[in-house]
């Protein structure tokens, strides 16, 4: 396996305080891994550095291009104003997605989601808004899947789809964080303590 | 007070009867306002949105100056439209001053600051995971504006009706660059100021009875628009 992404000696430091610090971490591609911590040991930071989001720190962060597209799924994610449909078939215009209806009905059905892809936003429930997030940003297909707390205050049905539908992602590479232990269903290769 | 309901009276009569001094007034004011806000909206809401999303040297100086320049008089407006389009100003030679369209010009300038102003307002206090998600989900420029705009869209709303509301009833600019000339450049409130003055009472009410239903027009749309928002 090739390294799909490599951190040596990463601080990111915010008013003076160093909110995140990794020594070293690698990632394989095709590996599963969780990250885990209690709150405020910079697990939430962390992604967003691989991502891109946040590029004011220390270190080397190297990300390979085996594992690009990148995507994020954050911890409170922000779901644009409209319906489930719009916000699952938002990035696939921009990155030239190929029957993009058919597969937002497809990922939506996976998540459980199929019967509110007319549904405004606004009257979703937490657990919900997480599975049209995580949605509308697997129908992009990344390589490298960053999920901040996927599993918050979420019931057993919502955690049952997730963990399927990523059962079916063989060919990425996934990065968890989490403060607690992942449900059993998610078969993971490895997991590492940060803070 | 018997002045006033024989005013209302005869002002319901004037309207009902199609007074063609009254709806000439009417329509060129909603034309005016209309066309002055479009073309403001366009600029303005342009302006608003990269000021809010970018960031350049002297931005706040510029930002500053666009809320100021809200709180302008319009009579300084007036002027300063009067001396742009005024036959040895530098736009005189598109003999603008005394037409409807050196009305839309002073109304443009009047309703620029405060849709700028608005939309930076509202676009720059958008929730900071609006541009982060957009940018994650691979969002190009354009898409990302109309993001930006659709998500701040209560506040551009208003921003475009305030403006609106502000051209319909302003009085400076149209009395200066306008000339106040009967059946060309009169609107509904150089009308009323001008037939109050000649003692035309009645007439003045039925003008001002417009511009009373189109500001409530105005306050119903914002707050039904606030209402659909909060909901």
């Amino acid at each position: 396996m090739s390294h799909a992404l490599e951190i040596r000696d990463l601080q990111v430091t915010r008013e003076g305080h160093s909110i995140c610090q990794v020594s070293e971490l690698t990632v394989e591609v095709n590996e599963w891994l969780s990250i885990q911590g209690i709150n405020g040991s910079g697990k939430s930071t962390l992604l967003r550095v691989l991502a891109g989001l946040d590029q004011t720190y220390q270190g080397m962060v190297e990300i390979s291009e085996a594992v690009r597209p990148v995507g994020l799924v954050q911890q409170n994610p922000y779901l644009f104003k409209g319906t489930v449909l719009f916000n699952l078939l938002y990035g696939t215009k921009a990155n030239q997605i190929s029957e993009p209806n058919s597969k937002a009905r497809t990922i939506a059905q996976r998540l459980g989601i199929e019967s509110l892809l007319e549904r405004d936003v606004k009257h979703l429930s937490g657990g919900e808004k997480r599975r049209v997030a995580l949605g509308r940003t697997l129908i992009l297909a990344p390589k490298l899947l960053l999920l901040d707390e996927p599993f918050a205050d979420m019931d057993d049905p919502g955690i049952e789809a997730i963990c399927e539908t990523l059962g079916t992602l063989e060919d990425s590479t996934i990065v968890i964080a989490s403060p607690t232990s992942l449900p059993d269903k998610l078969t993971l290769n490895r997991s590492v303590t940060i803070g | 007070m018997e002045m006033i309901l024989a005013g209302i009276r005869e002002a319901i009569h004037l309207l009902i009867s199609g007074d063609p001094l009254v709806w000439d007034a009417a329509w060129r004011s909603i034309w005016v306002s209309s066309t002055a806000v479009f073309i403001a909206t366009i600029l303005g809401v342009s302006i608003g949105t990269f000021l809010a999303r970018h960031r350049f040297p002297g931005k706040s100086l510029v930002v500053t100056l666009f809320r100021g320049a809200m709180g302008v008089p319009t009579v300084l407006i007036g002027l300063i439209g009067y001396a742009l389009l005024a036959r040895q100003g530098p736009l005189g030679i598109l003999e603008l001053l005394y037409t409807s369209w050196g009305i839309v010009l002073g109304e443009v300038l009047l309703a620029l600051p405060i849709i700028v102003s608005l939309t930076h307002g509202g676009i720059k206090n958008l929730d900071q995971r609006i541009p982060e998600t957009a940018l994650m989900l691979g969002a190009r420029p354009l898409q990302r504006w109309s993001t930006y705009l659709s998500e701040a869209r209560l506040a551009i709303t208003l921003a475009i009706l305030t403006a609106f509301a502000r051209c319909f009833t302003e009085l400076g600019i149209a009395m200066m660059v306008g000339g106040n000339l009967k059946l060309k450049t009169r609107t509904l409130s150089t009308s009323t100021t001008l037939e109050t003055a000649r003692g035309e009472f009645p007439r003045a009410v039925a003008m001002s009875l417009i511009l009373l239903l189109i500001a409530i027009l105005i306050t119903v749309v914002i707050a039904w628009a606030s209402r659909e928002e909060r909901e």
